[in-house]
């Protein structure tokens, strides 16, 4: 397997609450991306991040704001993949 | 999946652990509410899981055990509870936030003072600082067993006896260790252990608590329905109902008793220990010396203080990138990030990277182990 890296946006949140909501509401409308541990660059610390591509962008911030679920940051960085 | 993750939890549990659960459920009422034959049940089943964790620990009083819902809620309740306006504290680099904040608490609303030891290279604590802080006067000193970011254990044997010479109490949260790192608190003369049931001791989440030595007076935390002496005013201040107001978790600590149970059928925290000490050096001996990887934690100088956590790094790679590869390639669980243990990393400078943590439990295997060491190498590699 080789390292590459691909954009991709990344969502935070200010809770685990919001972020395990983020996910149920992404899966309830069919929308695409997986949590991840929240990458260092976007913020320092702990946590969950909601990862997708970047394109997903405006939909999801559609989505989650339809459902009330608070974000703290949409970021789109290079993540890491192995192919 | 290959579960590496027993530092967050154990989460394979002991079927004799999940049968527990489930028979408590079907057949519990509320412990110490009332003389029905459910009631007196988990009276019964709170009783003996006092009396398992007072054995295990070596807590001569198992009415000294007292229960709450983590080893959180037992430090902020021990910590509340033994220290006033003006005290001294001296705690460690070490710690997690479940001790650090509650100090800072104490610190920002009763001006308790609050010193910090610090550690050496390899994350071991300075028992030297720690000492020379450990003034005259000092009420408590507060340490962990066992590092939850390295896994690096704590001499507390030795803290008691600096804490009493000076005049202090000593508190060690036991968090990490419970079930896999033998605690004797009457011989070490530690005055209070809290501890967690869903770690090494493989019970429920929402179960843990605190192990008091007589004659320690932990002022209560909360108060409220205690099942005694309802017409008075303030909560009883008798052991161990002094520390557990409301509803316990008997469901839960029937599990907690059955994982203390399988514990102790299975050589005790000694011989538990031993097993995942093995796993995690046959996991560490295949890390160590891979290009690009970064192994924190005194594996490589004094192993018999280490517990059952390789911490890692691959250089140029986030810790989050490399336990998501780690998830996504191998199925392989663990924690990356910070790990509530802010002065941990400032100490060993991975305050933006981050750390990968491992940690074995009791039903990993050798292969799985060896599979997550050659992950690592080729992630590196790559």
């Amino acid at each position: 397997m080789a390292r590459v890296r691909v954009p991709s946006l990344v969502v935070t949140f200010p809770t685990t609450a919001a972020a395990m909501s983020c996910e149920e509401c992404c899966e309830r409308r069919g929308l695409g991306g997986r949590m991840i541990p929240v990458p260092g660059e976007v913020a320092a610390g702990c946590g969950l991040a909601w990862k997708t591509a970047p394109e997903a962008r405006e939909e999801l911030a559609s989505a989650l704001a339809a459902d009330g679920v608070p974000v703290e940051a949409m970021t789109v960085i290079e993540l890491l993949e192995f192919r | 999946m290959i579960y590496l993750d027993n530092a967050a939890t154990t989460m394979h549990k002991p079927q004799e652990v999940v049968d527990a659960v489930v028979a408590a459920m079907g057949s519990l009422g509320n412990a110490g509410r009332g003389a029905s034959a459910g009631a007196l049940d988990a009276g019964r089943v709170v009783l003996r899981a006092r009396e398992a964790v007072a054995a295990l620990l070596g807590c001569p009083r198992a009415d000294h055990v007292c229960f709450s819902a983590n080893a959180t809620a037992a430090l902020n309740a021990a910590l509340s509870g033994l220290v006033g306006p003006g005290d001294r504290v001296v705690t460690t680099v070490l710690e997690h936030n479940s001790v650090l904040r509650p100090l800072a608490r104490l610190a920002d609303e009763r001006g308790v003072e609050v010193a910090y030891a610090g550690c050496d290279a390899h994350g071991f604590l300075d028992l030297d600082e720690l000492e020379r802080l450990v003034t005259p006067g000092t009420r408590l000193v507060a340490v962990t067993h066992g590092s939850n970011v390295t896994g690096n254990l704590v001499d507390v044997a030795r803290v008691a006896r600096l804490a009493h010479a000076a005049g202090a109490l000593c508190l060690v949260d036991a968090s990490q260790t419970a079930g896999a790192v033998p605690l004797d608190m009457a011989a070490m003369g530690i005055d209070v252990v809290c501890f967690t049931g869903h770690k090494g001791l493989m019970g429920p989440q929402g179960t843990g608590g605190m192990a008091v030595a007589e004659g320690v007076d932990v002022r209560p935390w909360a108060e409220g329905g205690s099942g005694v002496r309802s017409f008075e005013r303030r909560h009883p201040l008798e052991w161990p109902t002094r520390m557990e107001a409301g509803t316990l978790n008997a469901h839960g600590l029937a599990g907690l008793l059955a994982g203390v149970e399988f514990v102790e059928k299975n050589g005790g925290p000694a011989a538990v220990g031993a097993r995942e000490h093995a796993l995690v050096r046959r996991l560490w001996e295949g890390v160590r010396d891979v290009p690009g990887v970064t192994v924190y934690g005194g594996w490589s100088v004094a192993p018999e203080r280490c517990g059952g956590i390789v911490a890692l790094n691959v250089d140029g790679l986030d810790s989050a990138e490399v336990a998501d590869a780690l998830s996504a390639g191998w199925g392989i669980a663990c924690r990356a990030g910070a790990h509530c243990a802010p002065l941990m990393h400032h100490a060993l400078g991975t305050e933006r990277q981050g750390i990968v943590r491992l940690s074995c439990g009791w039903f990993n295997t050798e292969d799985e182990v060896d599979v997550a060491a050659a992950a690592v190498r080729e992630i590196a590699a790559g």
